[in-house]
């Protein structure tokens, strides 16, 4: 007979108000693998923490949002947003999916060539440009969406004197009835701004205007939102087409589309109040459609640059309990060995962590902290866990966006990343840092290479 | 006016009319042909020149009463005159009042042709040599009585064909190297009768036309040989007599009936042969009839017989279902081997580029849950109709536990129009069903049918009720949205029932009538299909063109296409874009006369045929763009080229006698986009093509080119160099204005 596991004693606060509505019940699974392969066998080979992505959640979630979008509107584009996770392996499934690049800095853009991305699949947004950014591209063909005036006539400068020309795109922004309102990007429709902006563009004969973008905000809970955005577009190029006799290619609803997270101070979960894809394409297609542009040929291409709603759900974090202790309130508190560090989005999400082992019927709500020497390292302020020991594992769901491109390296290495491809294989996609990491990027002053003690 | 500029001004008018006029009697229009035959008419001066003159009078004829210019350009006028000039300078004597009376004949005979031309033309019918027949009678009772027309041979019968050289020049002959032609009857006996054609009996003058025709025709002499020899055989083995057949245009009937539905009226096949050696005996009765009749009257029934014959059986086969091997020659090249070439390649190849063309009515990628006789619902009068629905990557219709129609990805999605058509029936009062349920009331649900075209209705059904984004008698294009799918009517789950029917009633009979195009997605990779229709568990997907390539080949009338050589920007070509009387779009080149034809589907760039210089640019023009696809995801497009359009002479020659019946000599063309990702703003498309000609497996000739699409116009194009030489390839830009 093996050893009974230990199971410490624990305190509990007597509820004598009114139940939970959803219950006491705890429905939660250990999450023991992830595609077939064993959480344990991971962390054994590639250490812990470990980010781990899946290939197959991935090629489902884009081919999902091509169907929803591809059956309600005959010509959609989707461009992969590089900030929201840039690594090449991420990066080159989308591509090999049929993804364009969209990238805000030249770094990302080099990354895009890099990756094999024909420069005239490149959008280069962002408003951070620089002469030479901008010649680069334009002299590969991208796309350049312009933010502000000051590029513009940037650009002008470089066409003319190198004797290039460029297709652009505007960035509006716009009431869409949701606040706070993102006005910092691009150029404001209602105030006429981006008239001006358009007018200033057509009236330069080194720029090609083909399309208009927005990117109306992040984390939409509202789809209706979108609709009232594709129709400012719409109305913008119908305007163009009138007075110009002007075609705009494309319109590029950028993305914000929703992930399954649930955000802070959201009295539902996440995955019962965001809109669905096929909510974002009905809002947006629906929309579109409405406007009189004429046959299915001269219908703009509907370009879709959604980032998170795209890589969330495939990123999993898995980490080890460090310790358990109570604090000064009573209130138990879990040491993991991930914080903040890496998990940017526990800022404003209150993830999902699952034990990666079985465990007993008992839960109790506790605070996880991360490993970090700081305070503001808190994963989760408040989570009702199974009672874990120092050592366990946990998997964290749904971290594929921003996590892998915001993390930090403050106190702590940033650890592997792997890959689990179709066929159940595991694929180191990034090495964990070591000191030689960061120390090879640094340089000692001469007379602080003195030897030590003379 | 310069010099040259008159003669070919002369050349283009009168004198190829002429020219043709000669050379229609063999059923051809070559130049070179006809003077022969002119040169062999002229044996006989007298009569050469009558021949020629009545030709003339025809044509002039023509000219100023405004007949058809095409068709006098073509001799079709000329080639009874000179029939009727032949034989009537043969019989009397070329003097004043012949000539008179000649004249009255003439112009006799432009009323016979212009009044049959309309009256059989109807029917699609030729009028062949009955004007002269006919013409030819009326001068011979009508100048009895005229004293001042004299016979040439006073006594000479009616139907009396001696010769006027009467001589075999068999010395000649022989010295010559050809005795085998002067002396085995046969040869001798057919070269004769190809002389007697033009009025000559003489083995020379049969031997000058052999030569013209086997220059122009391969086919075409093969075909008179063969059904010469039929007759001739024929006649031997019945215990006749073979001497009439060399006959002034009595033997002739065979060889003009051979050429006629062995090649000329019909495409060349084993059938037609089949069907020469079928007609051979019943011709030869019919002359030996008609010879009877007409006896009495002293009138000859010259080629009488093979135009009542030939008529007959063209009629025939016009009333008559299509049988297999003998079609009728849609566009007449003049020369069978053109015709058959262009027949074989053409047939499957363009067959239904003026047929209107459905495409899927919704966008993206469904699955056919029930095709044509689908076991379900698709029975009876009802069963050539197609179920579509949505799956995902796993083949599930829908999300979730599948309880709610709002589950299913293909519910309350657009439902677009399939082409251009009025919308004439559209009910909207039927709800959607609970998964599950059938309405068998209203078993169509919320329905709505398009007309596109006398006899062409398109049925959708099952839609979801107020989602109809049209209204009764709207025109819709391709492309709009009509309705979004749902589930009301006989319809357990959201799906969209798509059928093509003859008559405007929601749930008519249907009929079975393909797709145009669609891709078929199978596992990652997707191609092309073309004209079929889709079977039950096929993913499919509707086509769109790339707006680059469309807009690059949207060439529009009037426009020029400039090719400009890369080396040396001096050197270009004009080519002008046009379209003719039968709204057929093409490119023509003023400098060598050349001209392509050309057809943009919207999915597909079709050159569909070619005349004129293979030296031209255009030519090589036409061999690049043959076959193009402007839509990605269409893998490899693999065509054939008809063989008069890339061959060499000598195996072609081979062919061409070999051609009714095993063809080993085949042109294969091929274009293919090279690699690129883009998905529907593409800026760059380059398109590599090759021609080669294969004898069996081996390649005889080959052409590569490549073309380049540069923002939504054609730019560079560049012709590899042969494989063998290691010149450096040429290089043309192409510009629109």
């Amino acid at each position: 007979m093996s050893k009974r596991t230990y199971e410490r004693p624990y305190l509990r606060k007597l509820n004598a108000g009114l139940g939970n509505k959803f219950g006491t019940r705890h429905s939660q699974l250990p999450v023991t693998e992830i595609d077939g392969v064993p959480v344990a066998s991971i962390m054994e080979e590639y250490g812990s923490p470990c980010f781990v992505l899946s290939e197959q959640t991935i090629r489902q979630t884009y081919r999902n949002a091509v169907r929803a979008f591809g059956t309600r509107y005959p010509k959609v584009q989707m461009a992969w947003s590089y900030k929201t996770n840039y690594l090449n392996a991420v990066c080159r499934i989308f591509h090999e999916e049929g993804s364009w690049a969209e990238v805000v800095s030249i770094f990302e853009y080099r990354k895009a060539l890099g990756n094999g991305v024909p420069g005239n699949q490149i959008i280069f947004n962002g408003p951070d440009k620089s002469a030479e950014d901008l010649r680069f591209a334009v002299q590969n063909g991208s796309l350049i969406h312009m933010d502000h005036l000051d590029e513009l006539y940037q650009l002008s400068e470089i066409l003319a004197t190198e004797d290039l020309k460029a297709r652009v795109a505007l960035r509006i922004n716009m009431d869409t009835g949701v606040y706070p309102l993102w006005d910092r990007f691009g150029f404001n429709y209602e105030n006429g701004s981006a008239w001006t902006a358009v007018t200033k563009v057509m009236a330069q004969p080194r720029m090609q205007l083909v399309g208009l973008h927005c990117h109306i905000g992040t984390y939409m809970l509202s789809a209706q939102a979108y609709a009232v955005a594709a129709n400012k577009l719409c109305d913008l190029a119908l305007e163009i087409r009138n007075q110009y006799q002007h075609r705009i290619e494309y319109l590029d609803l950028g993305g914000g589309f929703a992930s399954g997270n649930t955000l802070k101070g959201s009295y539902l979960q996440g995955s019962d109040v965001i809109p669905t894809m096929d909510d974002y394409a009905e809002a947006i297609s629906g929309a579109i459609l409405q406007h009189p542009f004429g046959m299915s040929g001269e219908l703009p291409t509907l370009f879709l640059e959604s980032g998170r709603a795209l890589i969330d759900d495939a990123g999993y974090l898995l980490g080890t309990v460090l310790a358990l202790k109570r604090l000064g309130d009573g209130r138990r508190a879990t040491i993991m060995d991930f914080g903040v560090n890496l998990l940017f989005t526990s800022f404003w999400y209150e993830h999902r962590i699952s034990p990666a082992q079985d465990y007993s019927s008992h839960h109790e709500d506790m605070v996880l902290y991360g490993p970090l020497c700081m305070n503001i390292d808190v994963v989760r302020e408040n989570v009702s866990l199974p009672l874990l020991q120092k050592g366990d594992r946990v998997v964290v769901h749904r971290v594929g966006a921003y996590n892998m491109t915001q993390w930090m390296q403050f106190i702590q290495m940033r650890p592997n990343v792997v890959l689990i491809d179709t066929r159940g294989q595991v694929h180191l996609i990034r090495r964990k840092e070591d000191v030689q990491t960061l120390n090879s990027q640094e340089l000692i002053p001469a007379y602080l290479e003195a030897d030590k003690g003379s | 006016m310069s010099l040259s500029t008159g003669i070919l001004r002369l050349w283009n008018g009168p004198i190829r009319g002429v020219l043709n006029s000669y050379a229609q009697l063999f059923f051809a229009l070559n130049p070179l042909l006809g003077l022969l035959a002119l040169g062999v008419s002229f044996l006989d001066p007298v009569m050469g020149a009558c021949g020629l003159f009545s030709v003339g009078v025809v044509q002039a004829l023509g000219r100023w009463t405004g007949q058809n210019k095409e068709l006098l350009q073509e001799g079709m006028y000329g080639f009874n005159a000179l029939l009727l000039g032949l034989a009537m300078a043969h019989r009397y004597r070329v003097e004043a009042p012949m000539l008179v009376v000649l004249m009255a004949g003439l112009v006799l005979l432009m009323t016979l042709i212009v009044w049959w031309n309309r009256h059989l033309g109807r029917y699609g019918l030729p009028y062949l040599t009955l004007p002269f027949v006919f013409a030819y009678w009326v001068l011979m009772e009508g100048s009895e009585s005229l004293a001042a027309v004299v016979l040439r041979y006073p006594g000479m019968a009616a139907s009396g064909m001696a010769g006027t050289a009467g001589i075999v020049q068999a010395d000649l002959l022989a010295s010559a190297g050809l005795t085998q032609a002067a002396t085995d009857p046969f040869w001798k006996s057919f070269l004769r009768t190809l002389g007697s054609i033009y009025f000559q009996d003489s083995v020379i003058a049969g031997l000058i036309l052999a030569a013209g025709l086997l220059l122009h025709s391969r086919l075409s002499l093969m075909l008179a040989v063969g059904g010469y020899a039929l007759a001739f055989g024929m006649l031997q083995a019945m215990g006749a007599s073979t001497a009439p057949l060399t006959d002034f245009l009595v033997g002739s009937n065979f060889v003009f009936m051979a050429i006629a539905l062995g090649g000329f009226y019909l495409v060349p096949s084993t059938a037609t042969m089949g069907l020469v050696a079928v007609l051979t005996p019943v011709l030869a009765v019919l002359m030996f009839a008609l010879e009877g009749w007409l006896a009495p009257w002293n009138l000859p029934p010259f080629t009488l017989a093979f135009s009542g014959l030939t008529l007959l059986v063209l009629y025939f086969l016009q009333a008559s279902p299509p049988l297999r091997g003998l079609v009728p020659v849609a566009l007449q090249y003049y020369s069978p081997e053109k015709t058959l070439y262009k027949h074989t390649v053409n047939a499957q190849r363009l067959a239904h580029l003026y047929t209107p063309r459905l495409h899927l009515p919704f966008w993206g990628t469904w699955t056919v849950t029930q095709g044509h006789e689908g076991q379900h619902t698709h029975l009876g009068e009802w069963s050539k109709a197609l179920d579509f629905e949505i799956t995902d990557e796993d083949g599930r219709f829908h999300t979730g536990d599948g309880r709610l129609v709002e589950q299913y990805y293909c519910y309350n999605k657009p439902v677009v129009a399939p082409l251009d058509g009025t919308v004439v029936a559209l009910t909207n009062h039927v709800p959607d069903n609970p998964i599950g349920a059938v309405d068998l009331e209203q078993n169509w649900g919320n329905s709505l049918v398009l007309h596109h075209a006398n006899g062409l209705y398109t049925q959708y059904s099952h839609l979801r009720q107020d989602s109809f984004k049209v209204s009764l008698g709207q025109w819709v294009v391709r492309g709009q949205v009509l309705a979004a799918c749902g589930n009301s009517g006989r319809s357990p789950r959201p799906h969209l029932h798509f059928q093509v029917q003859a008559t405007p009633e929601i749930g008519a009979k249907t009929l079975s009538h393909p797709l145009a195009y669609y891709l078929l997605q199978e596992g990652e990779g997707r191609t092309l299909r073309r004209w079929t229709v889709p079977t039950e568990g096929q993913r499919v997907g509707s086509v769109e063109a790339v707006p680059s390539m469309a807009s690059a080949f949207a060439f529009k009338p009037g426009q020029t296409l400039r090719m400009q050589a890369e080396s040396s920007p001096d050197r270009m070509v004009d080519w002008t874009v046009g379209t003719d009387s039968y709204n057929r779009t093409y490119l023509s080149c003023a400098l060598t006369g050349s001209t392509m034809w050309y057809v943009n589907d919207g999915v597909m760039f079709w050159a569909y045929d070619f005349e004129g210089k293979r030296s031209s640019l255009l030519y090589r023009f036409y061999l690049t763009v043959y076959r193009l696809s402007l839509v990605r995801d269409a893998g490899t497009v693999q065509d054939q080229l008809p063989l008069v359009h890339f061959s060499r002479p000598l195996l072609r020659a081979l062919q061409d006698i070999l051609a009714p019946f095993w063809m080993f000599y085949r042109v294969d063309y091929r274009s293919a986009w090279l690699a690129s990702r883009t998905k529907n703003m593409t800026d760059e498309v380059r398109i590599r093509t090759s021609v080669s000609s294969r004898v069996g497996g081996r390649t005889v000739r080959q052409l590569d080119f490549e073309l380049d699409i540069q923002e939504g116009s054609l730019g560079r194009w560049l012709q590899a160099p042969s494989k063998e030489s290691d010149e450096a390839p040429t290089i043309y830009r192409c510009s629109l204005s």
